[in-house]
């Protein structure tokens, strides 16, 4: 099959504008577009630069936009004609590779008090408390959902985005002493569903994590 | 070259679940620790990638005792004892643990009774299934990383452990994201890079698991154990190649009505195993589905086929439940009807794990002070083959265990700066190799003719006309290609070809050492298994293959007794 592929480049050591390259190549059809992109690395361009490990849907790395939707580049078949961007809202190192580390570090540096864990074998737990958490902890970490949230492009130093919430919903759902002004941090949230629709992991961001923040309701667990 | 230097107490090369559980304890007791992985997941590697369970002794009927007895069996008795005895009697405590770092495991499946598959050569069902399969390890230590203040950097890629006084004190390497030379400079230094799944053609790992840490390791001049030791599972995805050597598992997955035929239609588990079937333990199947293919009995898209029509609905359930990326790809890539077990499908063996590696002891220490090794790049533990539903329990009791103990070191030990000869002369050679400007061989050539002479020649099934041909193919890349490694573009920032480069170097090497220890062992033994010597023989073999570099940096090879 014969693939069209639009490449986002962008080297800032040399780079003053990003541009596209654009590149044709024959590969098997029902192949991802991971594979599409080593092929141009290997065949025709090695300046090209993106990000993978595991290339098996399991580590959530090589997050990137196939015409303009979101999605792990091992988990979308090729198209005839794509054009690749790297996730939309997040720093560029370098071509299709955002920088992970910066994003994460900025979750924590809004709110520092999301990684205070107080969790512990010792602490009961309901059946349906635990249903919940396997499903908040089902995440790749891959940032899509980061990408997509338009609250989080607009106000990117008061709104710790999808990801952060994931992980205060988790605190929530064991801790039912939360403070308020973290559920205060939820009501930023606009529930437009955006991060839940572009999950991989198929993760229901407004039905499992972010209701529960805004309800009132205790989580009924206890210590001991 | 310029370089820039860091200091810590501990250094840790590995992104998977092992560099995480030794980086623990020590952080959280004050120590600073720095963690570089070639990764940009706090948790990835082989660990990410576990679809099975982890196996303790959780019933109340089994015993460590059982446990252990299982483990060494599996092992054909070549496992270090000491071993496998922490292995077995740490197995539960290590699991429980855990949730000690701060997340929750998938608390119903903890239940006993919930613990209800038995894997092959296990005594007693003992596999903790999660819901997340790996991930909710991952993302619990992720996490627990970050609270602890390890001082985690991505994306680094190691080349050569650094030395001085006869100790190890560091290592050298670059940063993928700049391409800057670093030097880390540490009191104790652990290995935890995992395994060499990605120097064969078809692997159940991610591409990352080159077993640099191997080649690190020899460099720095300790021994490597039972290097012809390789595990490979029967079942894996055919197709398409994006999804080729992806791990499903073995018959015992979809219950005991399950067949395999080959390409003729045959039964072909009769002229292997006429008793078990396919049930036989899993490194007898592998071998036979590999023998089919490779002899020309495979189907069409050189696969066999497996039928599992006949399977068992409760294991149905656990599987739709307790592996949903392993359901999910098989409706990705044989549809509805086949994830749901009503066709047959194809299927091919896969590379899965490796057993041997650098020699510990029960603190994980190595032959050379400083240096420490835990995970699968450790070896000893599994003996001649590994359990199934054991590797996780390995790393999170030893990972544990060194975690626990790397502080007595690193108390009452000083700092030694690296020697700069040899910091300068490991620079040098990388930066010779990515400057050279001429067209020569790009890394990623060399990286699959490796894989491909290791999937062929050193596979489930070997003999000694292909193994020497092998080793021969693997010696003329070393001699011919590596010297003409060169990149395709040199520009600093995010240049994989340049990790490409480092595993490259490092591959060939663990390569050519698995090649001698595999023609070395006359015998067949756990998942080593020669056509030209198809029995154990215990009288000469009940001892482990021991690597080291002789004074003139050659291979020597010779035995231990294994004690039993």
């Amino acid at each position: 099959m014969r693939v069209k592929l639009s490449i986002y480049r962008f080297d800032p050591d040399s780079n003053k504008q990003p541009r596209y390259d654009t590149f044709e190549i024959d590969t098997d059809s029902g192949e991802t577009v991971l594979s599409a992109l080593i092929k141009v690395n290997e065949d025709y361009d090695s300046s090209l630069s993106f990000r993978f490990a595991c290339g098996k849907v399991k580590c959530g790395e090589c997050s990137i936009m196939v015409n303009k939707t979101p999605c792990l580049a091992c988990n979308r078949k090729i198209e005839p004609e794509m054009i690749i961007d790297p996730l939309p809202n997040l720093p560029v190192i370098k071509d299709l590779v955002i920088d992970r580390n910066k994003a994460i570090n900025k979750i924590v540096e809004l709110a520092p008090s999301l990684l205070e864990s107080k969790v512990d074998r010792t602490m009961t737990l309901e059946s349906h408390i635990i249903d919940t958490y396997i499903k908040l902890t089902s995440c790749f970490e891959c940032l899509i959902c980061q990408s997509v949230c338009h609250v989080l492009k607009d106000k990117p130093d008061q709104f710790i985005g999808p990801l952060g919430l994931l992980w205060l919903a988790q605190t929530a759902l064991t801790d039912a002493n939360i403070g308020k002004e973290m559920r205060d941090v939820a009501q930023i949230c606009e529930s437009c569903g955006m991060c839940w629709r572009a999950c991989p992991s198929e993760i229901n961001f407004l039905e499992d994590a972010i209701k529960g923040l805004l309800s009132e309701q205790k989580p009924d667990n206890n210590r001991g | 070259m310029k370089f820039t230097k860091h200091i810590s107490d501990i250094l840790i090369i590995g992104g998977g679940g092992a560099a995480a559980m030794a980086a623990l304890p020590p952080s959280r007791r004050g120590a600073k620790v720095t963690l570089i992985s070639k990764e940009s997941s706090f948790v990835g590697g082989a660990t990410i990638m576990a679809a099975g369970g982890t196996c303790a002794v959780f019933k109340p009927n089994d015993s460590f005792e059982t446990f252990y007895n299982d483990i060494m069996r599996g092992g054909g008795y070549l496992n270090n004892p000491r071993l496998a005895r922490i292995l077995a009697e740490r197995s539960k405590q290590a699991i429980l643990k855990l949730e000690d770092y701060g997340f929750f495991l998938d608390r119903k499946s903890l239940d006993p009774s919930q613990i209800i598959r038995k894997g092959e050569g296990h005594s007693f069902p003992r596999g903790y299934l999660d819901r997340r399969e790996a991930l909710g390890f991952c993302h619990g230590l992720s996490k627990a990383l970050v609270r602890s203040r390890v001082d985690f950097r991505p994306e680094i890629v190691a080349y050569r452990l650094l030395s001085n006084h006869g100790k190890v004190v560091g290592a050298m390497g670059f940063s993928l994201v700049t391409g800057d030379y670093l030097v880390f400079n540490a009191k104790a230094v652990i290995m935890a890079t995992g395994g060499l799944g990605a120097l064969y053609k078809i692997t159940t790992n991610s591409g990352t698991l080159t077993g640099d840490g191997y080649a690190m390791a020899w460099d720095a001049g300790t021994e490597l154990v039972d290097m012809e030791m390789v595990q490979f599972l029967p079942l894996a995805f055919p197709y398409p190649k994006s999804r080729e050597g992806l791990n499903i598992g073995m018959c015992s997955f979809f219950g005991s009505g399950t067949k395999l035929y080959n390409g003729l239609g045959e039964r072909y588990m009769v002229k292997y195993d006429p008793k078990r079937m396919e049930f036989a333990t899993r490194d007898v199947v592998a071998r036979a589905n590999f023998t089919e293919i490779k002899e020309g009995r495979g189907t069409k898209s050189g696969a066999i086929v497996v039928d599992p029509r006949e399977h068992d609905p409760g294991l149905l359930k656990i599987y739709k439940s307790y592996h949903p990326h392993i359901y999910s790809m098989f409706k990705e890539v044989f549809g509805e009807c086949i994830a749901n077990w009503q066709e047959p499908f194809e299927a091919i063996p896969s590379q899965h794990f490796f057993m041997g590696g650098i020699p510990i002891n029960e603190k994980c220490e190595t032959s050379i002070p400083g240096l420490f090794a835990v995970g699968e790049v450790a070896g000893g533990i599994h003996g001649a083959n590994r359990l199934s539903g054991c590797a996780l329990t390995e790393i999170f009791v030893f990972g544990d265990l060194l975690g626990e103990n790397v502080m007595n070191w690193v108390e009452k030990g000083d700092l030694i700066p690296p020697r700069e000869s040899e910091v300068q002369e490991a620079i040098d050679q990388l930066e010779e190799i990515f400057s050279r400007q001429q067209e020569g061989v790009r890394p990623y050539k060399i990286k699959q003719a490796i894989k491909n002479i290791m999937w062929d020649c050193f596979g489930p099934s070997r003999d000694e006309e292909g193994m020497k041909k092998g080793l021969a193919g693997l010696k003329h890349i070393q001699e011919n290609e590596i010297p003409k490694l060169a990149l395709g573009s040199h520009q600093a920032r995010y240049n994989r070809e340049k990790m490409e480069t480092v595993e490259a170097c490092l591959m060939i090497k663990t390569a050519i050492l698995v090649a001698t220890a595999a023609l070395y062992r006359t015998e067949s033994r756990g998942s080593h298994y020669r056509t030209d010597f198809p029995a154990s023989d215990d009288k000469h073999w009940l001892r482990n293959t021991v690597l080291r570099k002789s004074t003139e940096g050659e291979v020597d090879i010779s035995y231990r007794q294994a004690s039993i």
